[in-house]
Order: structure tokens, then C-alpha cells, then sequence
């Protein structure tokens, strides 16, 4: 959001009547939430938060610009006094509403700042003195007291203190009651805490889908066996075969994701997915669908018999007891940190300290505070979660800043059902239940392209999340599962750099927007990056300045000079680049006439040759292609690619992973008593840091006579090539070889292996010339 | 005379090899892992002398594999993985091929929530794009 949003009221106007100054802010905090909807079309708590977040911030720039020379001039403390007095006058209309906000009354915020405190208490104390009411009659004065002292109250209880829980009946008319934009693009959710052990984190969302008419409850079981013996419940009601499906908030698309049986009850439809289903994410899910229109405490009643009788849970919506609570925090630790024994009292302990946290909006898990403190000291400051964004678009980084990351199941669950096209892999491993991010250190984030969300360290203070090494698609399959890593041994690897860049972690449902530390986008698109937000008219977003966000990624210097992976394909390079047609496949030839001609018609250079899938309509030929056939060996159907190196015409790439666990000098002396052969990479490797500097000849001599001569000169090329830089290949080229070690060592080399490797290097250069000019 | 070792490994570590497979949607398929089936935007990517990650989204997620051994030719692709072993305990393979109308038809419309008819390459092509291009929102 932007200062703009922020009207500036003349100074001189405070000295009015008291009224008029209230009703002139009053029409300064309409303006900033117009301004506020206009551009982010949000309503309600959300709309109420963002106003606060915006009037704090100014209030206390302001305060913060006008202190930095330790003089306050006139006009400087008049602008305090408007910007401060704003948010008192805002505070005020909230603690009059009577409704309770996610976030905290903005009076607050400048309460607990000591730079904001002093100029909080005059300006209330002025608008004491000038009795100034709010149209309803009441006190801004009393009503900002009220909110100060109730917060002091609240501080002196502790932070530990719980909210009040809510029961099911209660949360639902919130949620109904809250403030709804008429095009919703997400269904708002809100949860309960209940049960015991059977409902998996002791919690049930509640999606309000009055768009289709129903407010829809859904959790998952755990450890509950289902009895539909000859299709009727145990409480006798008869069983369907029926399909776990969602339905779209926009196109009322819908989609199924799993087989599931369901039943209906007292007005209530209950669907449990098939627990055979091999399909992980949807395992165990429960949907309960009520109308819109069933009076909450109603729902409540019912849903609850529901899940006695029919489905043997009894107790299931009340509040969880402490002795449950309290081994599910213990059971939820040993998960996390995948312990396998019993928790140490130091383990213990800090199990019983964790508190449950709103880590996404509606969404509750548990946290260990200040973890991630821990974390960072043993493995390093610079180690974040970061989610890679595919698009990177302007919305894209705006949904995400607002909104935060949600997981394809919560994405459904909300009605988003954007694309259909999806494979919904997640769905079958598990992974659809989560978010998915990766550990990277700084340099290892210098290394990335394109637009990275990186989290705070906080969020690994979260419970709810696993981790793997590699990809593995964030899977729950039990045998996968079982070789998760933990968090420490993650943070090692990451730490060790022993952790490959695919690693994964998965966290359940979403990441609130509020973890997010900042946007890493390419170098050379950050100003176009907040040219397109600032186009948008966000120039800010809940009170951090966007290029404050969005920064620029601190490229490592080897991605200053990227070079493609394989060599130009010598079948097709000179032809261009094969592009698709309909159902077969073209090379695109190049403009050059001359070269076109080779294909006949240069006007129209199409040569068919026998068609390798699926016929090409005549309508659909393009002039300029080639339609082309693969006539090498098919190793799978249709994929004419195979790790046989004696497959022509394929580029082949090997990684040697060479750990050299074994005594170094033994390696050596059987390569040069030919017990065994080497490679180049592994000479390179056995060799470097040696003193011995004849070592490394003698065992290119000895690979030379025992193994294969002719791949131990290519490969040589090829390092010689890779290792020089452009300047020595040029200076060689031209010069003849340096009298240098990098002469003295090409020379002996040369000698060793009796290849001209000077000439190779002039050859290679004079190549690339000529293709250069060429080009 | 200097340790020869030490010539090469200079630029090794400064080095990035990086190339985008050049169509934009795969149809992959794997000995070993089911959770394979779409990819785009494909990359290969290399730095210094830890092996080679190919990447791709799947039109819901970003996937990443680190590679032993790669093949190419012409649009076909192909990888072991590093990590990642088949039953017989050999690396697990992966291969990709231009996604036509056929395969799309015949392996791949079932597989999608909610795969569709296309009439031609293009119209699907495209559509697997806008549908990574929404997800990849989140």
C-alpha cells in the first residue's frame, strides 16, 4: 500500500472544532480504505488490518523523520499530531465496533513502541481535552484508554495466555458473519480445536461455501477403523459409493480426487474417502457438508451424533483435554524430529512449551518459539526456506505478499480450481497436503534464476513440517516416509553443503504472507519488477515498502557467464531447432535462402519424410519446416534416447562422483602397475594439492598404456579447453604456448600422450573465429 | 614447474552450465517413479563440479533431480538419477519426449485431473502452459 493512500489534512484545519477534526479523519481513514479496496478488492478484517498496518506506518515515519535531527519544527510536529491522532481516532472505531480482529488494535502498536509511546499519550490526552466524540457520541479518548489498558491486562496475563476457543457453532457464525465480498476468488476458512486422538492435529476447517450453499467442515481421521458392513454405518444408515470431489468457487468446475463412500444424516451429507485408496493425500479425509441455511448450533448438534454413532468418535467437537493436548504435543515433537524412542526431559519440556500459533490465515499448528534461533546459530545465519515461484508475475508476487503460499489441497478445499490440467501427482504421494520449499544458504540462493519467495527463519519454527534430502515429491508412503530427514540432519547437509539443491521440506496447508522475508528476483529484473507493482499502485504491502521486498539476488560470479550444457548437436544444430507440429516433427529451417535451397523449393522449403507418430494434415503443413523421423534404435516407445554409448548420433554426459575414499597412493600405484584404469577427472582429482609434481604424468602415461588411449585424449581436449580461459586460448593461438607453467605443463602433456595439443587449441580457436565471422 | 592438477580446476568452480530443453512441454516417463508424467520449462543446470540438476514444473510443482548420466539427441532427453534407484538397484532412469496429441491421448489425458480433448498440438500445448502459468501463481 502507498503513502498516497494517506490524505494530508491542512494543519491549520486541526485547530477547528473538535468535530470537525474527527469528522475530517473520519473522512481520511474513508478515503485510505477506498483507496485500499479500489486496488486489492479486499473487505472486512483483512481491509480493516491493511488500513491499520498503513496508518502505524506513517505514524511512525513521520515520528522517525522528523526526529532524525533531534528538532521538531512546527510543521513537523503538526504533522505528528495529525498522523498519530488518525490512528487513535481508527483504534477507537474498532474498540467501538465491538468486533475482535485478527490483529491487534492499532493504538497498540504505537503503545508498545517507545519511539511512538509519548506522542500516542499527548494525542490522546489532546483529544481529551477538545472532547472529541465519534458520530456515535462515544469518547475517542476513553475508547483508546479502554484498548491500553486492556493490553497492558493481556501483557500482564502472559502471552501464553489462550485466546478463548471457540465451539464449532461459534466459529461458523463468525466465519458467516464476517465481511464477504459479493466475487470471492477463495472461500474464507476458519478452524476448531476438539477431540482427542482420532482427528488428525485435533482440528476440523471450516470452509464457508455458501457459493454452493453449504458450510462445509473436513478433517482427516487417524487411527479410527471404518466398520460399513453391508453398506449401513454402525449407527444403521445406509452407505454410498461416492467420490472425494471439489467444487470451484469461480466456474463451479468440479473435480474428483479420490473413491469415497458417503452417507446422509439429519439434513448432512458425510463423505469418507475409500481407506484402501492408494492415493496419499486424500487417505483418511472427512467431508461433512451442511446447508448454508441449518442454524450453526444445529450443525454443531448434529454433526457431533454424527460423528458418535455413525462414526464411533465420541467427544469429537469438544475441547481437546489437557492430558490429550498434551500427548499429542509430545507425540507431534517426536514426529518433527523423527525420534524414535522416548523424549528426554529436556525433550519433554520443550514438547510441553510449544503453543499453537495461526501460521496461515484459518490455520493452526504448533511451534517451538525461537527454534529457528537455535537452528541458525549451529548451521548457519544465512539458511532459509525459499519457494520458487514458476511465473514470477506481478500478481503472482502480490498474491503471494497478500495472501501468502497455499498447498493444492487447501487451494481445492477454497474452491480454486484454476487449471484441470494438472497431473495431481501430489495428490497420489501425499506432497498435495503441503507447501514445498527448499534449504538454501545464500550462496546457494546466488545460484538460482527467476522469482524465489525466501522465508523468514521463523518458519522453522513451525511443527508441521518433514523434510527430505532429494526430491521425492514431498511423499507420505510409508516406506519414503521412513527415510525423511529430520531437521537437524537437513540443516546439516544444507550446512555441509552435503545436501543436494533438490532437497525438500513440506509444510502442512500454507504459509501466511507474514513469514515471507523478501522476494529474490534476477539482478537485471528487479527495477522492472517494481515498476510493474508500482503500475499496480502497490508501492507497499502491509507496511514494508515494496523495495524493501523485492530485492535483487546476490549472483554468484559463476552465473555471470552461463554457457549452454552440450555442444551444438551436429545432426540438426546448422538446421535450427526442432519445433512442434501437429502430432509430428518439424525442424525449423533457417532464413538463409541458400541453405533452404539444399531442401529443393526455396519458397516453400517442405520436404516430408515418412512420418515417425501421427500423420500431418495437409492444412497444417508450415512452410520453412522439415518434417522429421528419428531412424535410431526406440529404447522406449517413441524415445529414441539410450544410456548404450554405442548409440549414434546422441550426446552423452557422465558425472563422475569420485570419492576417493580409498588410500590415495594405493590408487596410484595400481594405475601405474595397469591393476587398474583411470580417467582424466580422476587423475585431476588424485593429484591435486600432490607436492609430487611427476605423479599426475606418470599416471596419464601409465592410463595411456593399460586403458583407453583415445578416451583419455578426447577427455584431455576437453579439460584443456574447459580450463583455459578465453584470453590464454586467444594468446595461444596467436602467440604459440607460454613459457609459463601453463605452457610447461601443455608441453609435457603433449609429450606424455604424443598428441599435439597446442595445435589442437589453435585449430579450436580458429574454428570458433570462423564460425564467428560466419555468424 | 607447477602441480599440472592445479591448471585444470581453475575455472571448475566458477563454472555454470546451463541450457532450457527447447520445447516447452515433455511428456516423461520413468522405470521407477509414478509421480512423473509432465514437464515444463525443462533445465539443466550445472555448477562447478557438483552434478548436473535438471529441473522442471510439473504444472503444480517444481521438480529437481540431480543426474549421473544424461543423453541427448535432438528433442529427446534422458537421465539416470543420482539418488534415486530403481528395485534392482541400479539408478533410476527418465526419459522425455515432445508431448504430441498421440501421447498426450494415449498416457497422459487420463492421468490429469481433469484431462480434456484437444484438436490439435497447439490448443494442448498451450493449454498445459496457461495451467502451469496459474499454479505456478502460488
Amino acid at each position: 500500500m502507498s503513502y498516497e493512500y494517506a490524505v494530508k489534512i491542512n494543519p491549520a484545519e486541526m485547530h477547528e472544532k473538535p468535530d470537525n477534526i474527527v469528522t475530517k479523519i473520519l473522512n481520511k481513514i474513508k478515503a485510505i480504505k477506498d483507496r485500499i479496496l479500489e486496488k486489492f478488492h479486499i473487505k472486512g478484517d483483512k481491509l480493516e488490518q491493511m488500513a491499520d498496518e498503513a496508518l502505524v506506518h506513517v505514524a511512525k515515519e513521520t515520528i522517525t523523520e522528523a526526529d532524525k535531527d533531534g528538532i521538531r519544527t512546527e510543521q513537523e510536529s503538526a504533522d505528528i499530531k495529525e498522523a498519530v491522532e488518525t490512528v487513535v481516532v481508527q483504534g477507537a472505531l474498532e474498540e467501538a465496533s465491538g468486533e475482535v480482529l485478527n490483529a491487534e488494535n492499532p493504538i497498540v502498536s504505537l503503545d508498545k513502541d517507545d519511539a511512538t509511546a509519548p506522542d500516542l499519550i499527548e494525542a490522546i490526552q489532546d483529544l481529551n481535552e477538545q472532547d472529541a466524540t465519534l458520530p456515535t457520541g462515544e469518547s475517542v479518548a476513553e475508547l483508546a484508554a479502554e484498548v491500553i489498558q486492556r493490553a497492558e491486562e493481556t501483557e500482564v496475563m502472559g502471552e501464553s495466555e489462550k485466546p478463548p476457543r471457540l465451539s464449532l457453532s461459534e466459529a461458523i457464525t463468525n466465519l458467516v458473519e464476517a465481511e464477504r465480498s459479493s466475487e470471492i476468488a477463495k472461500r474464507p476458512r476458519a478452524e476448531i480445536i476438539c477431540d482427542r486422538n482420532h482427528i488428525e492435529s485435533q482440528r476440523i476447517d471450516i470452509i464457508d461455501k455458501r457459493d454452493a450453499g453449504q458450510i462445509e467442515l473436513n478433517f482427516k481421521l487417524r487411527g479410527v477403523e471404518l466398520n460399513f458392513d453391508n453398506m449401513k454405518t454402525p449407527g444403521g444408515t445406509t452407505v454410498e459409493e461416492d467420490a472425494l470431489s471439489y467444487t470451484g468457487v469461480d466456474s463451479k468446475s468440479k473435480i474428483i480426487v479420490a473413491p469415497a463412500y458417503s452417507f446422509e444424516r439429519d439434513g448432512i451429507k458425510v463423505t469418507i474417502v475409500d481407506p484402501t485408496t492408494q492415493k496419499m493425500a486424500p487417505k483418511g479425509r472427512v467431508k461433512i457438508e451442511a446447508p448454508a441455511d441449518m442454524d450453526p448450533k444445529e450443525i454443531e448438534e448434529n454433526v457431533a451424533k454424527i460423528l458418535e454413532e455413525e462414526l464411533a468418535i465420541p467427544n469429537a467437537l469438544e475441547e481437546v483435554p489437557e492430558q490429550y493436548e498434551s500427548e499429542f504435543k509430545q507425540s507431534l515433537y517426536q514426529w518433527n524430529h523423527k525420534i524414535d524412542g522416548v523424549l528426554t526431559t529436556d525433550e519433554s519440556e520443550r514438547a510441553a512449551k510449544m503453543t499453537r500459533k495461526e501460521v496461515y490465515p484459518g490455520y493452526t499448528t504448533y511451534v517451538e518459539e525461537g527454534k529457528h534461533k537455535e537452528y541458525l546459530e549451529k548451521y548457519g545465519e544465512d539458511i532459509r526456506p525459499v519457494h520458487h515461484l514458476h511465473t514470477g508475475t506481478t500478481s503472482s508476487i502480490i498474491r503471494v505478499l497478500t495472501g501468502g503460499v497455499m498447498s493444492s489441497s487447501e487451494r481445492y478445499s477454497c474452491g480454486i480450481l484454476r487449471n484441470g490440467m494438472s497431473t495431481g501427482a501430489d495428490f497420489e504421494t501425499g506432497g498435495a497436503d503441503n507447501v514445498f520449499t527448499r534449504l538454501y544458504d545464500k550462496e546457494s540462493r546466488g545460484k538460482m534464476l527467476g522469482t524465489t519467495v525466501v522465508f523468514k527463519p521463523e518458519l522453522l519454527d513451525r511443527m508441521d513440517w518433514y523434510s527430505y534430502s532429494s526430491d521425492r515429491f514431498g511423499s507420505t508412503r510409508p516406506n519414503v516416509f521412513a527415510n525423511r530427514t529430520s531437521p537437524d540432519e537437513i540443516l546439516s547437509a544444507v550446512s555441509e553443503k552435503t545436501s543436494a539443491s533438490d532437497n525438500e521440506q513440506m509444510f502442512r496447508t500454507g504459509i501466511g504472507p507474514e513469514y515471507i522475508e523478501c522476494i529474490e528476483v534476477d539482478p537485471q529484473l528487479r527495477e522492472m519488477t517494481l515498476d510493474e507493482l508500482r503500475k499496480e499502485g502497490v508501492t507497499e504491502i502491509n507496511g514494508r515498502p515494496i523495495e524493501e521486498i523485492v530485492v535483487a539476488r546476490e549472483k554468484d560470479p559463476s552465473m555471470m557467464n552461463m554457457f549452454p550444457f552440450w555442444q551444438p548437436s551436429e545432426n540438426n544444430s546448422e538446421f535450427g531447432n526442432l519445433s512442434e507440429n501437429d502430432g509430428d516433427h518439424t525442424v525449423e529451417l533457417p532464413d538463409n535462402p541458400d541453405l533452404a535451397n539444399l531442401f529443393g523449393d526455396s519458397e516453400n522449403p517442405t520436404v516430408e519424410l515418412p512420418s515417425f507418430g501421427n500423420p500431418i494434415p495437409p492444412e497444417i503443413k508450415q512452410p520453412n519446416k522439415l518434417v522429421w523421423e528419428p531412424k535410431q534404435e526406440v529404447i522406449l516407445p517413441g524415445i529414441p534416447v539410450s544410456f548404450d554409448e554405442n548409440v549414434e548420433g546422441q550426446q552423452h554426459y557422465k558425472f563422475e562422483n569420485i570419492e576417493l575414499d580409498e588410500d590415495k597412493d594405493k590408487i596410484k600405484l595400481d594405475i601405474l602397475d595397469g591393476k587398474r584404469t583411470s580417467s582424466v577427472k580422476e587423475i585431476i582429482k588424485l593429484c591435486s594439492g600432490d607436492p609430487d609434481q611427476s605423479i599426475m604424468m606418470g599416471l596419464l602415461a601409465a592410463t595411456a598404456k593399460y586403458g583407453d588411449k583415445q578416451k583419455l585424449v578426447n577427455d584431455m581436449k576437453n579439460e584443456i579447453m574447459k580450463d583455459l580461459t578465453d584470453i590464454e586460448i586467444e594468446s595461444i593461438a596467436t602467440l604459440g604456448l607460454p613459457n609459463n607453467d601453463i605452457g610447461e605443463i601443455i608441453r609435457d602433456i603433449s609429450d606424455i600422450l604424443g598428441v599435439d595439443f597446442e595445435g589442437y587449441i589453435v585449430q579450436t580457436y580458429n574454428e570458433s573465429r570462423k564460425g564467428e565471422v560466419n555468424g | 614447474m607447477a602441480n599440472p592438477a592445479e591448471l585444470f580446476g581453475r575455472k571448475a568452480e566458477q563454472e555454470t552450465h546451463y541450457e532450457k530443453l527447447p520445447q516447452p512441454v515433455y511428456y516423461i516417463e520413468s522405470s521407477d517413479d509414478d509421480t512423473v508424467l509432465v514437464g515444463i520449462d525443462v533445465e539443466i543446470k550445472q555448477i562447478g563440479d557438483a552434478a548436473p540438476v535438471v529441473t522442471w514444473y510439473d504444472s503444480s510443482h517444481e521438480r529437481s533431480m540431480s543426474a549421473l548420466e544424461m543423453v541427448k539427441k535432438d528433442n529427446y532427453f534422458a537421465f539416470r538419477s543420482a539418488d534415486k534407484k530403481m528395485t534392482n538397484g541400479e539408478p533410476a532412469e527418465y526419459y522425455f519426449a515432445p508431448m504430441d496429441l498421440n501421447t498426450y491421448r494415449e498416457k497422459v489425458k487420463d492421468k490429469l485431473i481433469e484431462g480434456r480433448d484437444f484438436e490439435s498440438e497447439e490448443e494442448m500445448i498451450n493449454a498445459f502452459l496457461e495451467a502451469a502459468k496459474k499454479n505456478g501463481e502460488e
